[in-house]
């Protein structure tokens, strides 16, 4: 199509004749009326036209990056690699009020967080695969017992209240995942007052003693061992 | 537009600009951080995750397990995820230093997993939540990941690392004889959410209480 | 004459002066004929191959036991196969054809060596194929934008920079002085892609950079894919065809530039908003915040221009298919944009970040105004390339509405979804406990998930109907001979010499 005739023989440099110089040539042929049928119709390339800026928009603008510029300078942290607090600034030392310690509140955060998942939110666990916490003799019996099994975890076959399981508890304690003797005060006195239970609380100073008594232990608990130390109620 | 000098150089320079600014600066700034310890004598942290923990990262990248599961704690304060208890404290740079990949993701269809080796310590909640999400999570939308597993016959006793199902478990189980086992793969992977924690201090970033 | 000269001789198009203009826009036509089809075949394929993996994460995302024993379709690889076929596939092989062919009318020069283009783009095709391939067979990487294994990065560098040195080319040897807003915006997409492409490539893959510079340097490339890569070749796209179809010229010199400076100074910062509470520095965070919100200075400026552009000519608007996409494209330009800057803000982004509403905003962008700008363009290219009008206006109102209907419920439900999903996520009781859990967060969003697979079957629905228009048209000049006028979308308007 480059090399038509047409075009090359006829052309004219005024823009203004373009179109009717295409249009006569396609009167010629059908197929050359049919080549430029879209390029006949088609609109002139497109153009700019000059008009002015609104001045309200470059207010707007300047307003925004006036905003822009204030917001770096307060959020910015001196621009320094250890700050993750927006609103920090020098000298801040941060939020140091500390809530008042409240076992059954620590105690709940703590089941939600992490023993919910396997146990279930209302302590009824799951029938077969992890045992319930609700009315368990595990939980609400021996003081010692329970602390033991937070501090190094339960293994293999276990019957609670009629159903057999055969897991694995895992270890808060120093072979695992190294909880202090508060939090493990927190959860005991939590998951024994909880669901329905009704046993006193475990104290700080049980598990401290509980956790001296057993550091020579580095394994997981079976159940026959607890047993035959602290007995069924 | 006829200055075309001014064209290219701004074109150039504006990403140039950016680069420089977000990235080199960062790279200058924090790309040379260590691993530090709090008080002497204490290890150095973090520490990077070894054996088979280090396989199962992989597997979580091919998984694509990124896509739903962010691995990022924001400070207390903004967000919940303190409230979540899905970390004691804001992770900060430090804690991302000696990862090959840094897998902070950017969605949570499924709970951030920074520390989910400390929440959800138990391997056979994590065989079986894998296996079959609603098994441990009623209603959990995430893909069950029954190919990481094999349906195969029981030797001269069950493995100790068969699966349980509950009670009322209402799908279908391994026919009589048969049990379900982790592969290899399903056990790096378990290895690997096992190894998450961030049970540690940084300088930077204390615990939130 | 050296070698080097005859080649540079030889891609010179030595327009000759005094041709009129539109005979040497039909010789450029002619000359970009064969590489566009090619790229718009590949990338009409990509389309729906794209389709296809998004309906099935989309399905999986509410229905998890949806084909859940076919490990190379689980959720992860499955979205990474829509996002990489959709970006790398359908939106790149479009930009090709869309910027090449735009360069190359408004700089009034043929392709010469059209050749040279064809095989960059087979090989462009070969490496997508064989990278979606990786990401369902385990070569995932897990690095948002980037999900293909590095190793057939280097086929896309290359092909790329064979492909994109054209729009070069035809750059240097253009035949005006003047250089039109939509070749600034194009050139500067060209310059821009390979540049985030390889520095990506090479600080995540090659060289990693340590810790979270990683995670930096991944979002100023994703982001960056959007805001310096699609956005400037389909606001390119707009200007050029608004004015074109319309025969009117554009609003205003001055707002264009300081629209198309504006975008190039701040949206490349913009990107670290996806990181806002993360493991960076606060500053960081804080810059790229505050570029968010500058970049509502580039989209009133170009919402405006636009608008004033196009004002009092909606009929002809709606009858163009052209007019029709690109007009929705750019007002969802604007309203995905000013959301955008909305969202990087810290008090809304501690909503909306982690939840569907970021996967809402990004279809808004990348669909809602890219790709129907594209769709727009593509339907005023094809006839120009192919001297052949589309066959159907039936089925470009099935394209139409299907898309636009699908989008729209799209939108609606992952953005009202995705704040649901937020405001559950964050909402505390009084004694600062989670007032709902994760898994009460989860059943809330199911509902709303739901919704985007429906519109994902509608979405699916009109890309198959543009399928099949657009290889109809190109396989059969016997069923459009008949139709001698644009196909235009209005019966009343047909004769009246507006252009298609």
């Amino acid at each position: 199509m480059a090399d038509n005739p047409h075009h090359s023989d006829k052309h004219r440099p005024a823009p203004s004749d373009h179109l009717s110089e295409i249009d006569r040539a396609a009167y010629g042929d059908d197929s050359i009326h049919r080549i430029h049928q879209q390029l006949g119709r088609e609109k002139e390339e497109p153009t700019e036209g000059f008009s002015q800026i609104p001045i309200v928009l470059l207010f707007l603008f300047g307003a925004l990056v006036f905003w822009g510029g204030i917001y770096i300078a307060n959020h910015s942290a001196e621009f320094r690699y250890d700050i993750y607090d927006p609103d920090w600034k020098p000298g801040f030392g941060g939020d140091q009020t500390a809530a008042a310690w409240d076992p059954i509140k620590k105690g709940d955060r703590l089941f939600k967080n992490n023993c919910a998942a396997c146990h279930q939110a209302e302590g009824q666990g799951v029938p077969g695969v992890f045992p319930p916490l609700a009315g368990s003799p595990y939980v609400v019996g021996s003081e010692d017992r329970l602390v033991k099994i937070l501090l190094r975890g339960l293994s293999g076959p276990i019957d609670v209240l009629g159903t057999e399981y055969n897991g694995n508890m895992p270890s808060y304690g120093e072979n695992g995942l190294g909880w202090d003797d508060r939090d493990i005060h927190a959860i005991t006195t939590y998951v024994r007052q909880a669901f329905g239970n009704e046993a006193p609380p475990i104290t700080e100073e049980t598990v401290a003693r509980v956790r001296g008594e057993i550091a020579s232990k580095s394994t997981a608990w079976s159940a026959d061992e607890l047993l035959s130390a602290h007995p069924l109620e | 537009m006829k200055n075309l000098p001014l064209l290219f150089l701004g074109i150039f320079f504006c990403l140039a600009f950016s680069w420089t600014g977000l990235i080199l600066s960062s790279e200058i700034q924090y790309g040379g951080l260590k691993p530090i310890a709090l008080e002497e004598g204490e290890t150095p942290q973090p520490q990077a995750i070894v054996g088979e923990a280090q396989q199962g990262r992989l597997i979580y990248i091919d998984q694509g397990c990124l896509y739903c599961h962010s691995q990022q704690v924001r400070r207390k304060g903004y967000g919940a995820d303190w409230e979540r208890g899905w970390g004691d404290r804001q992770t900060v740079p430090r804690d991302y230093i000696l990862q090959p990949r840094v897998l902070l993701g950017t969605s949570r269809t499924g709970p951030d997993l920074m520390t989910i080796g400390q929440r959800q310590p138990s391997t056979e909640w994590h065989y079986l939540h894998l296996y079959n999400p609603d098994i441990t999570s009623k209603g959990s939308i995430m893909p069950p990941f029954r190919y990481l597993f094999e349906t195969r016959e029981i030797g001269d006793a069950p493995s100790p690392d068969a699966l349980i199902f509950p009670d009322d478990y209402a799908y279908e189980r391994p026919p009589a004889g048969y049990e379900i086992v982790p592969t290899e793969r399903a056990r790096q992977l378990v290895a690997y959410l096992l190894s998450l924690k961030v049970d540690y201090e940084l300088p930077e970033s204390r615990f939130a209480e | 004459m050296s070698p080097l000269l005859s080649f540079f001789s030889s891609i010179d198009p030595k327009a000759r002066p005094g041709i009129p203009v539109k005979v040497q826009l039909s010789e450029i036509d002619e000359s970009m004929r064969t590489p566009s089809i090619l790229f718009l075949s590949a990338a009409v394929c990509w389309l729906v191959i794209g389709s296809f993996f998004a309906l099935v994460a989309s399905i999986k995302l509410h229905s998890p036991d949806f084909l859940a024993n076919v490990e190379w379709l689980t959720f992860g690889r499955a979205r990474s196969a829509h996002l990489n076929a959709m970006a790398f596939g359908w939106a790149n092989n479009a930009i090709f054809a869309v910027s090449l062919w735009i360069m190359a009318r408004l700089c009034k020069t043929a392709v010469r060596h059209g050749g040279l283009l064809i095989i960059a783009g087979i090989f462009w095709n070969i490496g997508v194929t064989i990278g979606v391939i990786g990401i369902l067979t385990g070569g995932l990487t897990s690095v948002e934008w980037l999900e293909m294994p590095p190793q057939v990065a280097p086929i896309l560098a290359f092909s790329y920079i064979l492909i994109g040195v054209w729009g070069v080319i035809a750059f240097r040897f253009r035949q005006l002085g003047h250089v039109y807003v939509s070749q600034w915006y194009i050139l500067a997409a060209l310059f821009w892609f390979p540049w985030l492409y390889i520095i990506a490539q090479t600080m995540i893959f090659i060289e990693p950079a340590r810790g979270t510079v990683q995670a930096i340097t991944n979002w100023w490339f994703a982001h960056n894919v959007l805001g310096l890569w699609f956005t400037p070749v389909g606001l390119g796209a707009i200007y050029y065809f608004l004015p074109k179809v319309l025969g009117r010229p554009i609003y205003s010199y001055y707002l264009s530039v300081l629209g198309f400076w504006s975008l190039a100074l701040f949206y490349n910062w913009a990107g670290v908003h996806h990181l806002i509470g993360g493991p960076i520095p606060v500053w960081l965070i804080s810059a790229g915040i505050v570029a968010s919100v500058m970049m509502v200075i580039p989209v009133i400026v170009t919402a405006i221009n636009h608008h004033f552009t196009a004002v009092g000519n909606a009929r002809a608007t709606w009858a163009s298919p052209t007019l029709r996409f690109i007009v929705f494209g750019a007002m969802s330009y604007t309203l995905a944009s000013l959301f955008g800057s909305g969202m990087a803000l810290r008090d809304v982004n501690v909503v909306t970040h982690f939840t569907q509403f970021t996967v809402g905003h990004a279809h808004h962008g990348v669909y809602a105004f890219f790709t129907m700008v594209m769709y727009g363009s593509i339907y005023f290219m094809m006839p120009r390339m192919l001297n052949r009008e589309w066959p159907s206006a039936a089925l470009i109102k099935t394209h139409f509405w299907c898309c636009a209907i699908g989008i729209g419920i799209m939108l609606v439900g992952l953005h009202v979804g995705g704040w649901i999903q937020g405001m559950m996520m964050n909402e505390l009781t009084p004694d600062g406990n989670p007032k709902y859990t994760f898994l009460e967060v989860v059943h809330a969003l199911v509902p709303w998930l739901f919704s985007r697979s429906v519109s994902g079957v509608l979405l699916t629905i009109g890309h198959i109907a543009f399928f099949v228009h657009f290889f109809w048209m190109l396989a059969g000049p016997k069923i459009s001979r008949y139709r001698e006028g644009p196909t235009l979308l209005l019966d009343s308007i047909r004769g009246e010499g507006k252009a298609g």
